[in-house]
């Protein structure tokens, strides 16, 4: 069958004449732009992906990208989708132009994606305000490459640009924009974060927050100690309080981490310090636990430093955590610090496997609830040891707690190290979770392990 | 130390542990800087392979040449090529020794051995890039056996010479098409590199007509496309 | 395989009659159903090596809509007939093809892309093959056993302007925090980075055991010296001490290519350097510790199990502020595999693109030959060569058994 390939021997001859005529020296590379120009024309999809390739790499320099550019206008809206790709990759701000002219000019949902994709490599801070609009595109993809655009759009004005762009925006957009801010690490906008953190719109001041965590340094969590104390108790507050964490954590000396967080809220007024002792708790450090232990001491704040104790990021406070569990008056406190020792008592740090499990068997003893049990049992996975192996397979054939037991054996036995380094135990092991567990995944994961099979663990699935 | 491990070589057999032969590998390393401790071991290495008949003693001697034989062992290398159990490895260890007596012996060898084992010639050939090699290698664009001929066209492809582009043009052979497709588009792209756009040109025209597989035709055009970006640099 | 002209597949299947030999185009499925494209826009795969990394593989394409899933080669029987019966199941017919030699397969024209997860030394003569023939190639890491195979597997893959991607999902998915940090400028310009991973690949003598059935010992071999059959040699589970041919020099690089393209592909994407290969090797050995620092032409040191380091350690340039760069990631959807597709629909270079992945693998097979040689090298990465070395050059690649040739 013919097909339209080369719709030419012609066209063949012409790039062999062009390519022999040439002269040596042409540094305008007229020819092979006009070879190119012409491939791009043809219906061949193949062949205009060779076009495609060539426009990326070949030919530099700005006259080449206006002429290819030129073409935009004139090609099929899937020839413009290519062609705007490749000018993308060919990363000439030259082609800016036609690229804007085709954005405004298409209809086609594909050709304004490409373009707007493409803008974000070819574009500039002046192109932010036609970015934001397709931001708010109906369309999915438009949206979508707005927003990646806007990401990495290029230029020292952009950041301060798409900070202007905020006031008078939607929240939606908004909220768009300080994730897009975030992206780009424009810590320049910090400011403007601030006080969007402590801003009437809830959901603006959550992204807000959360862009500060990840952009702000010691010197910003004054201000964000307001954007604490603005928020709504629960959902928003504990993500506002992981902010700060996420912040006082990046200090390079553990115990100086909350100091800034201390410095912040020392000149607060009473109620506002004790509604900061729970951030001071996630923060950890000499000086939070100081002020934790003065309000478990009172009455009045007693609750109040429990709870804050009990988000500790680190073991230190074990000792602690297990002497209110066992001696706190509230019944509640008693359970939410055992269940705060469960959590930390695994923890990697300066303890060995064997003191980190010890802990662990200890909170066993003192569980009275099958919830905590289980908490302890899910929560030994993290020591992975053949003792951890032992001690769980001590619980596979009590009914309450057989699956979670039989999940953790195949958490442990994931780790081939340490699988292979005790293969009779932990075949012994995978052989009792395929006998007992109801869960297919666990025998599914059972059977892998014994056969030295991997088990990739799921993702969600993005086709 | 290094005695007992050549003693030890000589019986070698799949399934024994390699750690006697521990003072070989280590004289192979420490020698980098002492030339005659290196030719003395070389010497050595190339008699065991007369005085044993265990392949994986063979083997073991080979991978050891590949690293520090000369011209020296050529000839007890060379008298492995036409052993159907030993001419790979053999041809592990020539195929990394510089020199032309490796490629006398390979071209030598060549017209001597047939089927697979020609073929192995034949790859080591082109793998080194032996232009002398081209006028035997072109012969067997038309060989018989299919296996020898699309080799050659491999082959011919690796030299990548303007003269082995003429033999592959040369050649008419269906069975070889792709490898000699192939092998041309390489010798192409090598003479344009080199300057020599009107060969370069000549092979691209000739695969861009119809009556090649789409994807021939647009290698071509890719090559006559860099054809025209190459005189304008 | 002498090849004539044919149409497209997609050309064929437009004017087609129903009695036709492929049979995938009878399906009721290739007729596109609900929100499945119809067979002309989708692309049509077959899977060479379906053992521990190829069977997952070939669930990440069967599982895709975009795509359909026509061949199998597989050299065990076991495997060739699992991959054959999963596909099948999917598409409830008895429509995949399976192939004991990848040849036939790639014979095929109606096939698009396949995607390979043989052992390493199978790698560059399949990749270089399917692109010959036309294939786009989706091949599983490491990509290449010796530094010559590289620029001839780019080199075929440019020549035919196939999309070719290397199969590390970790490069990107695993040490996203690191490649932020350094992407976004927080750590300022970076000096070094530093990557643990071992061990190298050894000799194997294991003793001769009986050929299972259904297993082609000789083809299994390929282009490796040939060697007798033991289930050690040629077990593909993922470690390497000397229970998997990942063990083994003739088939592997050991952990250091291994796990080393996941590390040092994500290492060199961190710090930005995949484009570049280093150029000077320097091996140290502290007090019997050993390690490489492998130095690239813009000053950026990657080490490799430097004491005191952890993996990926960056040093950067704190106080000093550097501008963030967007990070390149992925095209389309479905992760690396997606990626893949996508490209193969756009023509695009996918984001591990075959230089990439071999520039990657390089790091592995430079830091190796330091350790092997026991001394610093020098690297030309124009030439592909040890300048002036000639005792380091022999390390660039090794002869294949025959009849197997680059």
């Amino acid at each position: 069958m013919r097909n339209r390939l080369f719709h030419s021997l012609m066209f063949a001859v012409m790039l062999a004449s062009a390519a022999r005529l040439a002269p040596a020296q042409d540094a305008s590379s007229d020819e092979l732009v006009s070879l190119i120009v012409s491939l791009l024309h043809e219906s061949d999809k193949d062949l205009r992906s060779v076009a495609f390739e060539q426009v990326r790499t070949e030919a530099p320099g700005a006259a080449a990208t206006e002429k290819f550019a030129a073409e935009l206008p004139k090609l099929k809206p899937d020839a413009q989708v290519g062609l705007l790709a490749a000018l993308a990759s060919r990363g000439d701000t030259a082609a800016r132009p036609l690229v804007l002219e085709t954005l405004n000019a298409t209809k086609e949902e594909a050709v304004s994606a490409a373009a707007v994709t493409a803008l974000g490599v070819l574009g500039e801070a002046a192109n932010v305000p036609v970015l934001v609009e397709k931001l708010q595109a109906d369309a999915k993809p438009i949206a979508a490459a707005a927003r990646a655009s806007l990401v990495r759009l290029p230029g020292d004005e952009t950041a301060p640009t798409i900070v202007k762009t905020m006031h008078g925006a939607t929240p939606n957009v908004q909220v768009a924009l300080i994730e897009i801010l975030t992206e780009r690490r424009a810590l320049g906008a910090i400011p403007e974060l601030l006080a969007a953190a402590d801003g009437d719109d809830k959901q603006v001041r959550t992204a807000a927050m959360k862009a500060l965590g990840q952009l702000a340094a010691a010197e910003h969590v004054a201000g964000m100690v307001q954007g604490v104390l603005h928020t709504e108790p629960g959902p928003e507050r504990e993500a506002a309080e992981k902010a700060v964490m996420f912040v006082c954590q990046r200090a390079e000396n553990p115990k100086e981490r909350a100091a800034p967080l201390l410095e912040a809220i020392h000149d607060l007024s009473a109620p506002d310090q004790l509604a900061m002792l729970s951030t001071l708790g996630r923060v950890g450090g000499d000086g939070a636990r100081k002020a934790i232990e003065a309000a478990i001491a009172e009455s009045d704040t007693h609750t109040a430093g429990i709870r804050a104790l009990c988000n500790w990021p680190d073991a230190t406070i074990a000792n602690r955590l297990m002497e209110l569990s066992k001696s706190d008056s509230h019944p509640e406190h008693r359970i939410a610090t055992l269940r705060a020792l469960i959590r930390v008592a695994p923890l990697a740090d300066s303890r060995s496997d064997a003191e980190r499990l010890e802990l662990l068997k200890q909170c066993l003893t003192i569980c009275t609830r099958d919830e905590d049990r289980l908490l302890v049992l899910q929560r030994a996975r993290s020591i992975r040891t053949v003792e951890t192996l032992r001690f769980i397979l001590e619980h596979v054939d009590e009914p309450a707690f057989t699956e979670m037991a039989c999940e953790t054996i195949v958490e442990l036995a994931h780790h081939r190290t340490l699988r292979d380094a005790h293969k009779e135990e932990f075949h012994a092991a995978l052989d009792r979770v395929i006998a007992t567990s109801q869960d297919a995944t666990s025998v599914d994961r059972a059977n892998r392990y014994k056969n030295n099979q991997t088990w990739v663990r799921p993702k969600a699935s993005a086709n | 130390m290094l005695d007992q491990a050549f003693e030890a070589l000589k019986t070698l057999d799949w399934g024994q542990d390699l750690a006697p032969l521990a003072p070989i590998d280590e004289a192979v390393i420490s020698s980098h800087s002492d030339e005659s401790a290196r030719r003395e071991l070389e010497s050595r290495l190339a008699a065991t392979l007369s005085m044993t008949d265990s392949r994986d003693a063979k083997d073991y001697v080979c991978r050891k040449l590949m690293l520090i034989g000369t011209a020296a062992s050529v000839p007890a290398l060379a008298a492995l090529l036409a052993k159907p159990e030993n001419s790979h490895v053999a041809r592990f260890a020539l195929e990394r020794i510089p020199g032309k007596e490796v490629n006398e012996a390979l071209r030598t060898a060549l017209e001597s051995v047939a089927g697979v084992l020609k073929v192995g010639m034949i790859a080591s050939l082109g793998s080194r890039g032996d232009e002398d090699s081209v006028p035997q290698l072109a012969k067997l664009l038309g060989d018989s056996d299919h296996q020898v001929a699309c080799a050659a066209a491999k082959a011919l492809g690796a030299i990548g010479s303007g003269k082995a582009a003429h033999a592959l043009a040369t050649s008419s052979s269906e069975a070889v098409k792709q490898d000699a497709t192939n092998a041309m588009l390489a010798c192409a792209e090598n003479l344009l590199a080199a300057g020599d756009k009107a060969n370069a040109l000549r092979v691209y025209k000739h695969f861009a007509g119809e009556g090649q597989p789409k994807h021939v035709r647009l290698a071509a055009t890719r090559g006559m496309l860099a054809c025209a970006g190459k005189a304008s640099e | 395989m002498g090849r004539h002209p044919h149409p497209t597949r997609r050309e064929f299947i437009k004017t087609a009659s129903a009695a036709v030999a492929i049979p995938y185009i009878i399906t009721s499925t290739a007729l596109g159903q609900g929100d499945t494209p119809p067979a002309s826009d989708r692309i049509v795969m077959g899977g060479i090596g379906l053992g521990n990394m190829g069977s997952g593989d070939q669930d990440a394409y069967l599982g895709r809509k975009d795509v359909q899933y026509v061949a199998v080669s597989d050299v065990r029987k076991g495997q060739l007939d699992a991959g054959k019966d999963k596909a099948d199941k999917k598409y409830g017919n008895k429509d995949c093809q399976a192939y004991g030699d990848f040849r036939e397969l790639l014979a095929r024209d109606d096939i698009d892309a396949v995607h390979i997860a043989t052992p390493d030394h199978w790698h560059a003569i399949m990749v270089i093959e399917a692109c010959k023939s036309g294939k786009d190639v989706y091949c599983q890491k490491p990509e290449t056993l010796t530094l010559r195979e590289g620029p001839l597997m780019i080199a075929a893959a440019r020549r035919y302007g196939r999309v070719v991607s290397g199969g590390s999902q970790r490069v990107l998915e695993d040490y996203r925090e690191i490649v932020d940090k350094c992407w976004g400028g927080e750590l300022g310009p970076i000096k070094s980075i530093n990557v643990n991973v071992g061990p190298l690949s050894q000799m194997c003598n294991l003793a001769a055991e009986d050929v299972p059935a259904g297993m082609d010992w000789e083809m299994w071999l390929g282009p490796a010296a040939w060697a007798p059959y033991n289930s050690k040699r040629c077990d593909g589970n993922f470690g390497t001490n000397g229970n998997s041919w990942r063990s083994y020099l003739d088939y592997s690089g050991g952990g250091m290519t291994d796990w080393g393209a996941h590390h040092f592909g994500g290492a060199t994407f961190a710090v930005d350097v995949r484009e570049l290969q280093p150029h000077e090797i320097n091996f140290h050995d502290d007090n019997g510790k050993q390690y490489v620092e492998l130095v690239y032409p813009n000053g950026i040191t990657l080490t490799h199990n430097k004491p005191g380091k952890e993996n990926l350690e960056v040093e950067g340039t704190p106080g000093e502020k550097r501008e963030a760069k967007p990070v390149p990631s992925y095209s389309g959807e479905g992760g690396i595999y997606g990626d893949f597709i996508e490209c193969v629909k756009t023509r695009q270079k996918p984001f591990r693109d075959i230089e990439l992945a071999v520039n990657s693998t390089a790091v592995s097979h430079l830091a190796s030959a330091a350790y092997r040689l026991q001394r610093s090298l020098k690297w030309d990465s124009a030439k592909q060569e040890f300048p002036g070395d000639a005792e380091a050059n022999r390390l660039l690649d090794r002869a294949r058994r025959e009849p197997w040739q680059l």
